[in-house]
């Protein structure tokens, strides 16, 4: 069975919409603090899909969520974007030379520590060096999301019917 | 096993980077200091970490405040003891410098005296 590689990314892109909605819902002690929850999609890609789709999707699913949350004419969009794309080019990076020696844990590690050090350094750009004293806690929390998120995601990977039948083609 | 070895490497780069911007938070704690300056009554405010060199009128004349290397000092002055230039240069908080005769106070003050709440999400 031949699978149509657009529609793999539109819809792992619409699971990150809905997710990324949710992520909404949930309550956040501190604005910027949030679980990830939508960038289970993105890893997932990692493995079903090219550097330049996952590239897509990553773009599909920061304009997609600002345009749901209404906040994509403002700075936090700006936010959004650039950690989302700097994290998911050094998790494509590591992918591509760690191989099989890596699993998803690792890879949200990394991916939430780069997205999070891209938008402190923002906040520190656009209001001041001030901002980065709220950078210690989303820093720690993003590396505990981050594990927690990647090893959901190589559960999900390992039991998905539909992931094996894509990868065995 | 669900931790493959590179994951454990990524978890100790992520506690050491952060560890890092933990103790370059710390350290630069105090930098964002303000120099006040007051003159006759009127207050001037300028960052301790901005290089600059302010000419302010007293009563007598004027006094030179110069702002270099995070640290504050009256260069010149147009009083009779020069007290003000001997002070030196101040760059802690609370510190302070003075030419009496002209009636010009250099204050350093922190940040915690001028921090203003800017982020509303």
């Amino acid at each position: 069975m031949h699978i149509n590689r657009n529609k793999i990314i539109s819809i792992l892109g619409a699971l990150a919409l809905f997710l990324s909605l949710i992520e909404y819902v949930i309550p956040k002690p501190i604005p910027f603090l949030k679980i990830g929850i939508a960038n289970i999609p993105i890893m997932i890609s990692l493995i079903l899909l090219t550097p330049k789709e996952t590239i897509i999707l990553i773009c599909v699913k920061s304009v997609g969520a600002s345009l749901i949350g209404g906040t994509i004419f403002s700075w936090v969009f700006l936010y959004s974007i650039s950690g989302s794309l700097s994290s998911g080019l050094v998790m494509l990076l590591l992918k591509r030379v760690l191989k099989e020696s890596v699993s998803m844990i690792g890879l949200g590690v990394a991916g939430a520590l780069c997205s999070n050090l891209v938008q402190i350094y923002l906040a520190t750009i656009l209001l001041g060096s001030g901002a980065k004293f709220i950078g210690l806690p989303l820093l720690i929390s993003g590396l505990i999301t981050g594990s927690i998120i990647g090893h959901l995601t190589n559960k999900f990977i390992s039991s998905s019917k539909w992931i094996r039948s894509i990868l065995l083609n | 096993m669900i931790l493959k070895p590179f994951d454990v490497v990524l978890v100790f780069v992520s506690l050491i980077t952060i560890t890092l911007f933990f103790i370059n938070t710390l350290s630069s704690d105090n930098s964002i200091s303000y120099v006040k300056v007051e003159v006759e009554g009127k207050e001037y405010l300028y960052p301790l970490d901005r290089d600059e060199t302010e000419v302010f009128n007293g009563s007598l004349g004027t006094t030179t405040v110069e702002i270099k290397d995070g640290s504050a000092a009256i260069i010149d002055s147009a009083c009779t003891n020069k007290t003000c230039i001997q002070i030196g240069e101040i760059n802690k908080n609370g510190e302070s410098s003075a030419c009496l005769p002209n009636r010009v106070l250099v204050t350093i003050i922190g940040k915690e005296n001028s921090e203003v709440d800017v982020l509303a999400y």
